[in-house]
């Protein structure tokens, strides 16, 4: 604040510089106007020489003309420097309306740069004034900005302390209401605990009164009671001891019988686990057995239907043997054969011969010529019969 | 616990037992025992060669007839042939199996110059497929015959495993009328009766011919000089010694088994008695000394013992006696007629001519003494075994005239031999 009037002292100290200088740049406007005239007279001087020129007699008429001509020219250049004039004249307006023009022009930019200095002392002043203002307005900004912070630390500090003394408050009032609630319950604990000692009282007295009137009708009923019962209780002491040994007696026999059961349960268990595990071993048995007896079953079927090919194939065989009519007996030859599932003899070949070819070779004629020999068609039995030997070995 | 183990210990041994039987079983091979077959003749298929050209002999059919003669096989007749393959390769098996042949001959006869042939014939066993026999046999026309014979014997003993006997002879006599006088004849010829030639002929009986056992020779009887005289005489060059003409009758010669000496009956020292010769010695032993008839003497086989037919016990019997002498001990018991015994080649047997309701040729066999009747009469007469003893040729009388005949051993076959116009008598089978 007390910085203002340098300010404006330095300010008009600047318009008065500016003011200064214009009135220089002026002065010097002024006088300038009279170099354009020093220039026109040239001009005059050239034509003056040109008119002076005096043509001869012969030449009158031609003077005269030319003299008209002359004249009309000196018309002509009248009104050429008339013209002139004028032209001169209107050039000096002319002039003097530039001259104007110009000092209007000069003042204008004196105007101009003055209003330009002005402009610039003031757009200096506006800048200063900006630079002042924004100084000014950072400086406003830190303060407002440091006024926040303090306010925002108040605003915190007072919302902690409105924090805290809500929270007392609360906790105040919480605790008081707690206690209110608390001497409340306790009043009307106390008050019902009255209520309840004076009715109990009431009722006590009430009873008590009752009871000793009781009491004193009971006692003598009792004494009178107490008399029958002690005989009753003696008699009854007798019952139930007499009873007691009784439920004992019988509460015994029923556990000895009780465990007698147990016991016989637990034999029954046994035994029926025993058997359990018996019967199950014996099917175990069983079914093994009988799975057992299954398969030889099987293989005697097998067996029994291989005796049985074994008794077709050799009756087919002793069919087709053309025995031959002299041998020495004891002969016998092996001959082995190979069977197709259809049986087939696929091939017949003797594998111990007798020593008697013709013997031999009949034997092995019979094999072939009673091809097929008849198998079963169960694989099984085929299986036996896919190669076996025959003994040809005749009796008697 | 312990029950359950001992039983698992169980049942594992029974597997391991069964698995035993099953190893025997897979090991030991089955066996399939043949003790029967049936008695019969084999079934063979004889097929007709062929030939280009019209044969003087049909091969097949001469093969057909001997091994029909055999006894031991059964052809098949021509007729019944399904297909008639002279090739192998014609062969359709199927054919013969379901004509139940067992054999089947199949064969060519070609052409192989002037009066030659070349036969080939082929055997097989026709369940198996297999050729037994693939021959080729060149042969003039005259011997087409005995070619057969020779295919027969070469089937035969293929088959059988025995010699064939088709190619053997038979020698005989026959008894002809020429002239209003009769004529004597001793001729040999092949086995089934063909191709007969004329050893000696003779206008006096000719009897009893025997084969010498390398069967060059034959010992006969002849009457040519009124009386009897016993004859050796070589067949290949027709030469002939006379080896025994004694007073009264010189007859019934028999070889040894060794050829060396000749049992023959003379008469000389009164009754019939049985002598040996000794062919190189000359020197004769008297073997029997009975008043009876003892006669027809043959030698076994061993040459140990001699068989011979003596009446001396009323009736005619066959006794046998020690070749080297010694009391002879009758053979035959049934029938009040057993004469003409011979001994089977092998020994076994004894056949001869057995008498009851006509005459007939039966056999005794020397193990078990039991005898079989093999012909049915009425007047069969001077039997010999065939050299593989299967058959026995005889005489008989059919037709008005006295003929040949064969018969198996077993009686089964009874075969007539064609043989030439009048009686044939006394044959006598030739050895190999």
């Amino acid at each position: 604040m007390s910085e203002r009037p340098s300010w404006l002292v330095s300010f008009a100290k600047a318009i008065l510089l500016h003011g200064v200088l214009l009135f220089i740049l002026f002065l010097q406007l002024g006088s300038e106007p009279s170099k354009p005239r020093v220039q026109v007279k040239p001009v005059e001087t050239v034509q003056a020489v040109a008119v002076n020129e005096i043509e001869v007699e012969a030449e009158i008429q031609r003077l005269k003309a030319a003299e008209e001509a002359k004249r009309q020219q000196e018309e002509a250049r009248r009104q050429e420097l008339e013209q002139a004039r004028l032209r001169e004249e209107q050039r000096l307006r002319e002039l003097q309306r530039k001259q104007q023009e110009e000092q209007a022009r000069l003042k204008e930019i004196a105007e101009a740069k003055r209003r330009h200095a002005e402009e610039e002392a003031r757009r200096l002043m506006a800048l200063e004034q900006r630079q002042r203002e924004e100084r000014e307005r950072l400086a406003k900004l830190e303060q407002a900005r440091v006024e926040a912070e303090r306010l925002r630390q108040q605003e915190e500090a007072r919302r902690k302390a409105a924090e805290e003394a809500r929270r007392k408050a609360e906790e105040d009032a919480k605790r008081k209401a707690e206690e209110a609630r608390r001497l409340a319950e306790e009043a009307k604990r106390k008050a019902e605990e009255q209520m309840r000692k004076a009715a109990e009282e009431a009722q006590r007295k009430a009873e008590e009164v009752k009871r000793r009137a009781e009491e004193e009708a009971r006692k003598k009923a009792e004494e009178v009671k107490r008399r029958a019962e002690e005989e009753a209780r003696q008699k009854a002491a007798e019952e139930a001891r007499r009873e007691a040994e009784e439920a004992a007696r019988q509460k015994a026999a029923e556990e000895a019988r009780r465990k007698a059961e147990e016991e016989a349960r637990r034999a029954e268990e046994a035994r029926r686990r025993a058997e359990e595990e018996a019967r199950q071993k014996a099917a175990e048995e069983a079914r093994r057995k009988a799975e057992e007896e299954a398969r030889l079953q099987a293989e005697l079927e097998r067996r029994q239907q291989i005796n049985a090919t074994m008794l077709r194939i050799q009756q087919r065989v002793e069919r087709n043997w053309l025995k031959p009519q002299s041998y020495h007996a004891g002969l016998s030859c092996i001959i082995q054969v190979r069977l197709a599932p259809g049986g087939q003899v696929m091939e017949a070949k003797v594998v111990r011969s007798s020593g008697n070819p013709a013997f031999d070779r009949s034997a092995e004629v019979a094999v072939r010529k009673a091809s097929p020999l008849p198998i079963p068609s169960d694989p099984a039995v085929y299986a036996a019969f896919q190669e076996f030997n025959f003994l040809f070995k005749p009796q008697g | 616990m312990e029950i359950m183990f001992r039983s698992l210990r169980c049942s594992a041994c029974l597997v391991w037992l069964l698995a035993l039987v099953w190893g025997s079983d897979a090991r030991a091979v089955l066996t399939i025992e043949i003790t029967k077959g049936i008695e019969g003749a084999i079934p063979i298929a004889v097929v007709p060669f062929g030939a280009n050209s019209a044969l003087p002999v049909d091969v097949a059919q001469v093969i057909q007839e001997d091994l029909a003669r055999s006894a031991r096989f059964k052809p098949l007749p021509k007729d019944d042939m399904l297909t008639r393959p002279t090739a192998p390769e014609q062969i359709l098996w199927q054919s013969w199996r379901v004509l139940g042949q067992d054999y089947l001959v199949i064969g060519q006869v070609q052409p192989v110059g002037a009066e030659r042939f070349e036969v080939q014939f082929y055997l097989y066993d026709v369940f198996s497929g297999q050729e037994l026999i693939n021959y080729r046999l060149p042969v003039g026309t005259k011997d087409l015959r005995r070619a057969a014979h020779k295919i027969s014997d070469l089937i035969y003993e293929k088959i059988t495993g025995e010699p064939g006997i088709f190619s053997s002879r038979i020698a005989y006599v026959t008894v002809g009328v020429q002239n209003r006088k009769r004529l004597y004849k001793l001729q040999i010829a092949d086995a089934d009766g063909y191709n007969p030639r004329t050893v000696v002929i003779s206008p006096e009986p000719l009897m009893s011919p025997v084969w010498s056992p390398d069967g060059k020779k034959l010992a006969y009887v002849s009457f040519e000089s009124r009386r009897p005289a016993v004859y050796i005489q070589t067949l290949s060059t027709g030469e002939r010694i006379r080896v025994a003409q004694f007073p009264g009758i010189n007859g019934a010669p028999a070889w040894s088994p060794d050829g060396s000496k000749l049992a023959m009956t003379l008469s000389k020292d009164g009754s019939p008695d049985i002598y040996v010769l000794d062919l190189a010695t000359r020197q004769l032993r008297r073997l029997t000394e009975s008043a009876a008839i003892d006669t027809e003497p043959a030698w076994s086989p061993d040459g140990k013992t001699i068989a011979f037919t003596s009446d001396r016990g009323g009736s005619p019997q066959i006794y046998v006696m020690a070749a080297s002498g010694g009391v002879p001990r009758r053979l035959t018991f049934q029938g009040n007629y057993n004469a003409r015994p011979v001994f089977s080649r092998d020994g076994d047997r004894l056949a001869f001519v057995h008498g009851s309701s006509g005459y007939k040729i039966a056999v005794l066999n020397l193990q078990d003494k039991a005898m079989t009747v093999l012909t049915s009469g009425p007047l069969d007469e001077s039997p010999s075994f065939a050299p593989n003893d299967r058959l026995i040729l005889y005489a008989t009388r059919g037709e008005g005239r006295r003929q040949l005949a064969v018969v198996s051993v077993d009686g089964k076959i009874e075969q007539r031999l064609k043989t030439e116009e009048g009686d044939v008598r006394e044959p006598a089978w030739s050895p190999f």
